[in-house]
Order: C-alpha cells, then sequence, then structure tokens
C-alpha cells in the first residue's frame, strides 16, 4: 500500500512495504487516548510524544491530518482503510487509484502478465506533463480497469496486482 | 440604557473589540456580510446586523442607524482609514473611535504625508516627481542611489524600476514613463531612495485630540512576507537607546502637528547605519496592538473607548514604564511552500495553547468553515515574558501547543522561524524571510513517517467502530485544503 503524505503542499511517497523492509530500525508505536482529545504515543525506543489527528475522505482517498509539536501534517493514502480486517487491508495492497486528475496516455501492461517492483504500468496525461505509473511491489497484473484516452479522476481505480510475496514465490518453486 | 457600541469589522479584531466593550458595561453590536455567517464575532456580539459588504458604507451606516448604536470602532482594515465613512458616521451623530476624517485625508495621501513629515523635521526618504520633459538626471541625483523608479499615478508595480546610478537613469527613466503613459495616461515619475535590507519599526501612539499626545514606545515589524506582517514585538532588539528616542519624538511631533486623536501607529523604515525614515501612519488599531498591550500594561481598546465616550477627557497623561518583552505571530490560512497561497478548509480540530504568559485573540471557532473570501488570518498568538530570548523560547512552546487540524495553515512555518538563529538573536531585515524562505519549509523524517504512519493505521482501524472514534464524525470531510483564491480586505 502506498501513502502519500503531504506536507504544506509537497508530497513524499511511503510504501508499507518499504517501512517494513527497515525492521531493524523502525520503531513501534503504541498509542492511547488521552483526555482533550490528545493521543499519547510511546514508541519502543522510549519516544513519548502527544498528537491529534484527524481522518477524513476526499475523493476517495483517505485522509488525515496531524499535529505533533505545532507541525501540521497533511497526509492522504490511496484506499482508505475503512475495515478493521486483514482481508480489507491485503485488497488495498493490491490496486493502484488515480492521485490526480488526467488522462490515460498509454497502457503499457495487460491482464495475466507478471510484472516486477518498478515496472512502468501505464502513462498519465496532467497538467501538460506526463506522469510514468509503476508496479509498486512484483506480482501479476489482475484487472485493468482503464483504457487509453480515457480521462481520470482523483480516486479511480486504475489497476488491480496481485502481489508476489516471497512465501507465495517459495510455495511456487516446491 | 447601556450604551452600545458598533464593530465595523469581523473575526478576531471584532472579538477583542467586543470584549473591552462588555468589561466596560457596553452593549455590542455586530455586523454580518454574506458568506461570513459562521464567523466568530456572530456568536459573540449582544446583536447582530446584516450588511452588504464590509466594504459598503452606507449598508454599515444603516446598520448602525438601525441598532441605535452610540459608538462605531471600525476595527483595522476595511472602511477604518477611509475619512468617508468616518465623516458618514460622523454626520449621522455617531461617535467614531479613531481620527477625524481630516487626519485622515492629509495621512492618507502618500505627498501630504511626507510634506508634513518634512515641515515637522522628521526624516523622510529623499524623493521627487519628475513631470515629462523634466531634468530628471538633476532630480535624480538630490534624491540620491539606489534608488527607485515608479509612475506617479495609481499604485503597485506598474513601472517600477531599481536604478543603482546616475548612468542607469535615463533609459530606466524613458520606459518607465512610456509605462506610465500606457497604463495611467500620465507619464510623471515618482523618485524614491530605496533603502536596502531595511527594519520595520514602528510607534504606537495615542492623541487626545488638542495637540497633546503620548508614545506607546516602538513594535518592530521586520519580518514579512509578501509585504505583509508575520512576526511582531515589542519594543525592538538592538536599537540604540539615542535613535529609538529620536523616533519615539519624532513620532510625536507628528501627533502635535496633526492634533491626532485616539490610537495611531507612525511608521519608519531603519536602515543598517540606524537611520530612520518616516514611512507612513496607520490612522486606526494595528492588527499587532497586543505586543504594546504586554509591554506597556495599557489597554489600548479601553483607553480608545474612554476617550470616545468622554472627548473632554486626557485618557493618558504620559508613557508607562515599560515590562519585559512581548511578541505576537499571526495565524494564517496559507500555504507557504506554495508561495503563501491562501487555503481553504474546515476547523476540525481546534485547541489553543494555554499557560504563563500566553495570550490568545481567535477568529475561529472548531468547526467553522474557512473560504478564501476573507482575509486569510486566522487569529493571533501573543506571548510575553521578562527577556528576549525567553519571549522566543515561550513562543515556541505556545505554538507546538497550538491544534488546527482541518485546514493548510503556516503554523509549522511559524515555528521554524522560532528555532532560526538570525530571529532568536533578533537581527533580520525586511526581505529575510523571502530570501530564507527554503529553510523555513520541513519534509517530514523517517520518524516522523513512522509515527504518522502507524497512528494513522490505528486510528483508521478504531474508526470502523464509531463509539471509539476520535475527533469529529467522518461526514466532516475536509475540503481540499490546497485552494487557491482571493481575500477581501486588506490590512498592514
Amino acid at each position: 500500500m502506498n501513502s502519500v503524505l503531504k506536507i504544506a503542499g509537497k508530497k513524499r511517497i511511503v510504501s508499507s512495504t518499504a517501512t517494513a523492509g527497515a525492521s531493524e530500525k523502525m520503531e513501534v508505536w503504541t498509542f492511547t487516548h488521552r483526555p482533550g482529545g490528545w493521543i499519547l504515543g510511546q514508541s519502543s525506543t522510549g519516544r513519548r510524544t502527544k498528537l491529534m489527528l484527524q481522518l477524513g475522505h476526499e475523493g476517495g482517498r483517505g485522509t488525515f491530518t496531524a499535529s505533533v509539536s505545532g507541525t501540521l501534517w497533511h497526509g492522504e493514502w490511496t484506499q482508505p482503510d475503512e475495515s478493521s480486517t486483514a482481508a480489507a487491508e491485503e485488497s488495498q495492497d493490491s490496486k493502484l487509484v488515480a492521485q490526480f486528475p488526467g488522462k490515460v496516455r498509454k497502457l503499457l501492461v495487460e491482464k495475466g502478465l507478471s510484472v516486477k517492483a518498478g515496472d512502468p504500468l501505464l502513462l498519465i496525461e496532467a497538467m501538460k506533463m506526463e506522469f510514468t505509473i509503476r508496479a509498486p511491489y512484483s506480482g501479476k497484473i489482475e484487472k485493468v480497469f482503464v483504457g487509453e484516452g480515457q480521462q481520470l479522476s482523483p480516486g479511480d481505480r486504475l489497476i488491480d496486482m496481485e502481489e508476489l510475496t516471497d512465501a507465495a514465490q517459495t510455495s511456487s518453486d516446491i | 440604557m447601556k450604551k452600545k457600541i458598533l464593530v465595523a469589522n469581523r473575526s478576531e479584531i471584532a472579538c477583542r473589540v467586543f470584549q473591552a466593550a462588555r468589561e466596560m458595561g457596553l452593549a455590542t453590536v455586530g455586523i454580518v456580510a454574506p458568506g461570513d455567517e459562521e464567523g466568530r464575532h456572530v456568536t459573540y456580539a449582544d446583536e447582530v446586523i446584516e450588511v452588504t459588504s464590509y466594504l459598503d458604507i452606507q449598508s454599515v451606516v444603516a446598520a448602525a442607524q438601525k441598532s441605535k448604536a452610540h459608538l462605531i470602532h471600525p476595527g483595522y482594515g476595511f472602511l477604518s482609514e477611509r475619512p468617508a465613512f468616518a465623516r458618514a458616521m460622523e454626520a449621522s451623530g455617531f461617535g467614531f473611535i479613531g481620527p477625524r476624517p481630516e487626519t485622515m485625508e492629509l495621512l492618507g495621501g502618500k505627498i501630504s504625508a511626507k510634506e508634513l513629515a518634512a515641515r515637522e523635521g522628521v526624516p523622510t526618504l529623499p524623493w521627487a516627481k519628475v513631470g515629462v520633459g523634466e531634468d530628471i538626471l538633476e532630480r535624480a541625483k538630490t534624491v540620491g542611489f539606489p534608488l527607485l523608479l515608479k509612475a506617479s499615478a495609481g499604485g503597485g508595480g506598474k513601472g517600477m524600476r531599481r536604478v543603482d546610478s546616475i548612468e542607469g537613469v535615463f533609459s530606466a527613466s524613458e520606459s518607465a514613463s512610456a509605462e506610465a503613459m500606457t497604463a495611467f495616461g500620465d507619464g510623471t515619475l515618482f523618485l524614491e531612495r530605496l533603502v536596502e535590507k531595511p527594519r520595520h519599526i514602528e510607534v504606537q501612539v495615542f492623541g487626545d485630540g488638542n495637540g497633546h499626545g503620548v508614545h506607546l514606545y516602538e513594535r518592530e515589524c521586520t519580518l514579512q512576507r509578501r509585504h505583509q506582517k508575520v512576526w511582531e514585538e515589542a519594543t525592538a532588539p538592538h536599537l540604540p537607546e539615542d535613535v529609538r528616542n529620536q523616533i519615539l519624538e519624532a513620532a510625536l511631533k507628528l501627533v502635535r502637528a496633526t492634533r491626532y486623536r485616539n490610537a495611531g501607529t507612525v511608521e519608519f523604515l531603519v536602515d543598517s547605519e540606524n537611520h530612520f525614515y518616516f514611512l507612513e501612519i496607520n490612522a486606526r488599531l494595528q492588527v499587532e496592538h497586543p505586543v504594546t498591550e504586554l509591554v506597556t500594561g495599557v489597554d489600548l481598546v479601553h483607553t480608545q473607548i474612554h476617550q470616545a465616550l468622554d472627548p473632554s477627557q486626557v485618557v493618558l497623561l504620559s508613557s508607562p514604564s515599560l515590562r519585559g518583552h512581548a511578541i505576537e505571530v499571526r495565524f494564517y490560512a496559507e500555504d507557504p511552500a506554495q508561495g503563501f497561497v491562501p487555503c481553504a478548509g474546515k476547523v476540525a480540530r481546534l485547541r489553543w495553547p494555554t499557560g504563563t504568559g500566553i495570550r490568545v485573540e481567535s477568529g475561529i471557532e472548531e468547526g467553522q468553515a474557512i473560504g478564501t473570501q476573507f482575509d486569510p488570518m486566522l487569529g493571533k498568538l501573543i506571548v510575553s515574558a521578562s527577556s528576549r530570548p525567553q519571549a522566543v523560547e515561550r513562543m515556541r512552546f505556545a505554538l507546538e501547543e497550538t491544534v488546527i487540524l482541518g485546514l493548510g495553515t503556516n503554523q509549522a512555518f511559524l515555528r521554524a522561524l522560532t528555532l532560526h538563529p538570525a530571529v532568536q538573536e533578533g537581527k533580520v531585515d525586511t526581505g529575510f524571510l523571502e530570501r530564507e524562505l527554503q529553510s523555513f519549509l520541513l519534509s517530514p523524517s523517517d520518524e516522523d513517517l513512522q509515527l504518522l504512519v502507524q497512528c494513522r493505521a490505528k486510528e483508521g482501524k478504531r474508526g470502523a467502530h464509531p463509539s471509539e472514534s476520535i475527533g469529529t464524525s467522518r461526514q466532516d470531510a475536509m475540503k481540499s485544503p490546497w485552494f487557491s483564491g482571493r481575500a477581501e480586505g486588506a490590512r498592514s
């Protein structure tokens, strides 16, 4: 799943798989609710911080704003995780969603094709520029929702992918 | 019967005046223009009357008549410095809290104000007006270099040019004059000396209307973006005592000469060698008046109202003594990373800071929708402490304790200011913010991202069970906070 964090208009893409990859250095936070609307975070490395968070929806995307020590963070992610079930979270990982309005210029993959992380999937034209949408992980194209020339709105589903995890690869080797 | 005061303004300044009025036992009347119904001041007033626009003199006068108010407080911006507004109010029998309309007229003209200052021996930046065909080289030499060459008619940046030496005058003046001719039908040019890296220092004054006046010391408002103040303090750091006394005395000369009535601010530019030059007089209460209140102990709005209630009384006999240092920052709904474009959105969560030495002048409430129709200032955070370094630290604390969720603000930018060495030392000039902008824009660190991603994921799951959900409901989804538009009611 890709989260796009945006601060004061600047975007940064965070992939949850990349975060997990850095597991040795990763701080694990636990959160408790405090009176006054504060959320108190305590990390595995001993840090303690209070913050406020607001979740919302916008054009099919999940949004949040968080206030931590005087800094306002505005975040968006490709799919709102409304459900707490693991299945729902997994399915979010397999979808690619339009982030901004635009037009599909070229489709580079089709259903059933296997791709590697970083492979270009399609080209989108927006604001007179061309953007390449790449595979966030290695996997198989499950479904293509868009065609060349199609107009896109933020939140439109583009492609569903089935992720090939290490486990899946191992099992297929056997 | 209780006396009534109508505040011909909106948002935080209307609330500020309502507070003083209620403390003094006056009834309060607010006005509201279309699009501003959710404004905080609408909740705050004893009585609210609709106007067609905050800039419509007739409509505001009609509101005053309908409410049978005794006094009119204009706030800042909008109609506050329009002689026609003050005149209309006085002609209708209302007590206008501010200078006389004639004073506003005199001070409102760029040239008439400069001529007044020159007559009183107050330094102004050398300037000259040059008609078509007149000897510009001679005038330019008298003004000195570098100078700014602009169209005499009209305002804005049209036909504005910087000239560094006598060699550049002729070609610059030819093209500037041609441009002025095309734009305004008048090729007359205005030359003014340009001050490099100036500081903005201003003096709070209060006049009794009969030629007596006092100053309430100076404020420094050098930190500006797009010519609008962001951070203001009292008193000015690193200002030699003799220079400061000269500036205060210069301001008082102008108060006496104009028989100035009520509160006003005399603005100066100060160059790197501490030469000071008169800029203009703001004939009203300033946005940044709280810092002066905190270092002098004088409630300026009370004083304004007292004088208007009894004009024969001298409300301030002498300048008070000073205590400590005060700093104000302005919260704007804007995006510093996008050239400070105004942001719209809904205030999903609001938590102003509390604690020793912290004062808040809020123009917003939780749940309020903020558009881009009006000025993007959301409120002001003011701190006072016994010393300037302590005040800067307190400001950082107060900014860290403030929570405004739901729309983009300059909060993180303001906090970054408190950490910058030049701000901490008080050694800045008016171009500082724009030059150093990049160093105030933050990117999240990996640690920040981990915290945010994990907290968002956890709270997202909680959100599935409404009883555990925090904050306002999901139906309060934000409008895009990164939206630009125009604001009404410019002021400084």
